[in-house]
């Protein structure tokens, strides 16, 4: 059933910023890869941005944990792929998300100093900003170039969207894109209480997803999933034949199934962790289908 | 011929059933736990041990209606009476004097039962079976082995969502099949309030090479259950009588309270049983148990009908004679071509993994090459022999493996095989 944002229970709104949020990020990063416009209006000293959604009823600013006592953190850190920021974060507020960008580079939960925090002062706030309208956000600058960094970050933000939408998008830049935000969605979702009994008996492992060029690792790890640029030896892998056939199934174009049984989509390996993630999946759109 | 023509009908009606039913095709006959490209969607009719798919391809078929057949698709000896009783009317008012027939029957076939009560699918077999245990103990907790299939009621299916976790399936535990230290556990912590043990005659996780039981492990169980006052079901709905006429447990030397029976019972017409010992049938006297099409007369006479069949042509006594055959050709053409193949379970009842790749990859390439040479053999489920297959079905089907482990071995495999021995 489609869902409206005050029907959510604080754990649901919880989660429904944090990935608001991480997408916003992470298509921010994503953006600014593929993108020579966006590189070349980046700050030469590169921006530091990050969010910060302080938790309804949680008596620490950013502590959001799950009514089950687990803590929901998407762990932006760890999804940088470093083994140590991992370790890290599980002392930091859970709900502080960042993106740094520089030289080139962009990398969403990179643990820096950031030249601006941007406070949304709870859940609902950061959900209705974060879908483009009106709420409350406070700007923390922190240093000299914050405010090119928010200039920079509005604009990486709607640079997505735009490339997303664009006839002229590569098909390749468009894929990334959309395979980015579904597989960081999952990161966002994992850790739902609704899912905790799925995760259990789903067995632990790495899914490598391929499309041409494109290649993502989706980790699964008792309750989370972290997207990784590479990894050894992965237990499945799930491909799609070409950038179009990915394109039309990540944005529900075509139905998945459909795919999989016309062969644009493929699954080898450890089938059980695959399916694992389709009912993550399933919960991403619940969350991104609730409407606002 | 590419995958797209070969298998052209099968994908167009997927494509249409897609957009009316849920999945395309649901559950475990979706195409996606097989190997699209290398196996048919739907199939249009059978023969003996021979599958024919909407596009005309055929195949030595080894899933057996997922385990349903055993005498052979389109049997003369089940299908005539059968048919000739569909002329004179199948779902009547009031059972069919063969109700009782089949009841004798099987309560002196199978060893230790005493009473049968007949429903359509296994499921309503378990769920029965369970709520006859719980409502005679008064206890509310039903033990299973983590990763066995007992069937898609909310109790025991792989739906696991909230609503249901926190529900139905919130009396259910799991151990390790095997694993006596962990049912001991489990009855220690759970004192007073374990109804029933529900298990199949060996283990057959879908995924998974398959396990058969320690000698100990059946005794405990029945050990266990005794001493705490809860009984003892055997799901034998999957093995059936492919293991012994008196059922598995028999064949396993083990003693159940109840045991439930289906699939191969009646060689694809849809019928299961619950059987059970005298100490039960109180209750089950005072249980409303009811279902339009529960007593209809077709599969009761197929039963009867398949039971002689399956004596006449030598039983599980022949299934395990060809079963052995096959098993001992593959592992030994896996060898040979450099795998560590493996057939595990029961002959009559065999699955191929290979040791060097828990995940499946090789399963899924060799039951797709094994397809391609028109051989039905399941990646990912267990397979299933029927008294309809023949010596020559096996040599057939061992000369297409020769052929399938040599195309494992070259080609992709080449560096794929170079990473599993990196581990
Ligand atoms: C051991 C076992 N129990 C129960 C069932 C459920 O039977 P059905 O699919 O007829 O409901 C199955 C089916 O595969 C089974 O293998």
């Amino acid at each position: 059933m489609l869902m409206k944002l005050s029907q959510l229970s604080e754990e649901q709104k919880a989660i429904l910023a944090r990935l608001k949020a991480w997408l916003a990020l992470q298509l921010a990063a994503e953006a600014f890869r593929s993108d020579a416009g966006l590189q070349k209006l980046c700050p030469v000293g590169g921006v530091s941005l990050e969010l910060k959604i302080m938790q309804n009823g949680a008596g620490r600013g950013g502590s959001a944990h799950s009514s089950s006592g687990r803590d929901m953190a998407i762990n932006p850190a760890a999804s940088a792929s470093s083994a140590d920021e991992s370790a890290a974060t599980a002392t930091k507020p859970a709900a502080t998300l960042q993106l740094f960008v520089k030289k080139g580079n962009a990398i969403a939960g990179a643990r820096n100093w950031p030249q601006l925090v941007l406070v949304f002062p709870g859940s609902e706030a950061a959900i209705k900003v974060l879908s483009g309208g009106k709420g409350a956000a406070l700007p923390l600058p922190l240093s000299p170039g914050a405010f090119k960094t928010l200039r920079f970050f509005k604009k990486a933000s709607s640079r997505a969207t735009e490339l997303l939408r664009e006839a002229q998008t590569p098909d390749m830049v468009r894929a990334r894109l959309l395979l980015a935000a579904t597989l960081h969605g999952l990161e966002a979702v994992s850790g739902d209480s609704y899912l905790e009994r799925r995760m259990h008996i789903v067995p632990d492992g790495t899914v490598a997803v391929r499309v041409g060029q494109i290649e993502f690792f989706a980790a699964k790890r008792g309750r989370d999933i972290r997207v990784m640029e590479s990894a050894q030896h992965p237990d499945a892998v799930l491909s799609f034949s070409d950038y179009q056939s990915a394109i039309k199934v990540l944005s529900g174009k075509r139905q998945a199934v459909v795919a999989l049984g016309s062969g644009e989509v493929k699954i080898e390996g450890l089938l059980p962790l695959v399916q694992g993630l389709f009912a993550v999946l399933d919960r991403l759109s619940w969350y991104l289908g609730v409407s606002v | 011929m590419s995958s797209g023509k070969k298998f052209a009908r099968s994908r167009e009606y997927f494509e249409r059933a897609a957009k009316v039913i849920p999945g395309g095709i649901y559950g475990s006959k979706s195409p996606g736990f097989l190997v699209p490209g290398h196996f048919p969607y739907y199939l249009e009719g059978a023969k003996g041990s021979c599958i024919v798919d909407v596009d005309g391809n055929q195949y030595i078929d080894y899933l057996c209606g997922y385990g349903s057949q055993i005498v052979g698709y389109g049997n003369p000896a089940v299908d005539g009476p059968a048919l000739d009783q569909a002329r004179r009317g199948d779902l009547l008012n009031q059972p069919h004097p063969v109700m009782v027939e089949l009841a004798e029957r099987l309560v002196d076939l199978v060893d230790g039962m005493d009473w049968a009560v007949f429903v359509k699918n296994g499921t309503d077999a378990t769920t029965l079976a369970t709520s006859i245990a719980r409502a005679d103990t008064g206890k509310q907790i039903v033990v299973a082995a983590e990763g066995a299939y007992h069937g898609a009621a909310n109790w025991c299916s792989t739906n696991v969502f909230p609503v249901f976790t926190s529900a139905e399936q919130r009396d259910v535990r799991f151990f390790s099949y095997n694993n006596i230290a962990q049912l001991e556990k489990l009855f220690k912590d759970n004192k007073n309030n374990i109804a029933c043990v529900i298990l199949t005659p060996y283990h057959h996780p879908t995924y998974k090479p398959q396990q058969l039981p320690t000698p100990e492990f059946l005794k405990a169980v029945e050990v266990l259950c005794q001493r705490e006052g809860a009984y003892f079901i055997m799901d034998d709905i999957r093995a059936n009588f492919r293991l012994s006429m008196a059922g598995s447990h028999s064949y396993f030397g083990a003693h159940p309270d109840m045991v439930t029976m289906g699939k191969a019972l009646a060689n694809g017409y849809p019928i299961s049983v619950l059987l059970g010992a005298e100490a039960l049938k109180k209750t089950a006297s005072s249980f409303f148990i009811t279902g339009t099409y529960w007593m209809s007369a077709v599969p009761m006479i197929a039963a009867m009908a398949t039971l002689n069949e399956m004596e006449r042509l030598g039983g599980p006594h022949r299934l395990a004679q060809l079963g052995t055959l096959l098993k001992n050709g593959l592992e030994s053409l896996g060898e040979k071509a450099g795998f560590k193949a493996r057939i595990s379970g029961p002959p009559a009842i065999p699955f191929l993994t290979f040791d060097e790749d828990p995940n499946l990859f090789l399963n899924q390439r060799f039951c797709a090459a094994m397809a391609d040479r028109g051989v039905f053999m399941h990646p990912h489920h267990n397979w299933f022999i029927s008294l309809a297959h023949s010596e020559e079905d096996i040599e057939r089907t061992l000369s297409a493996a020769r052929e399938a482990f040599e195309e494992l071995r070259g080609g992709f495999s080449a560096l794929f095989m170079n990473k599993i021995h990196e581990q």
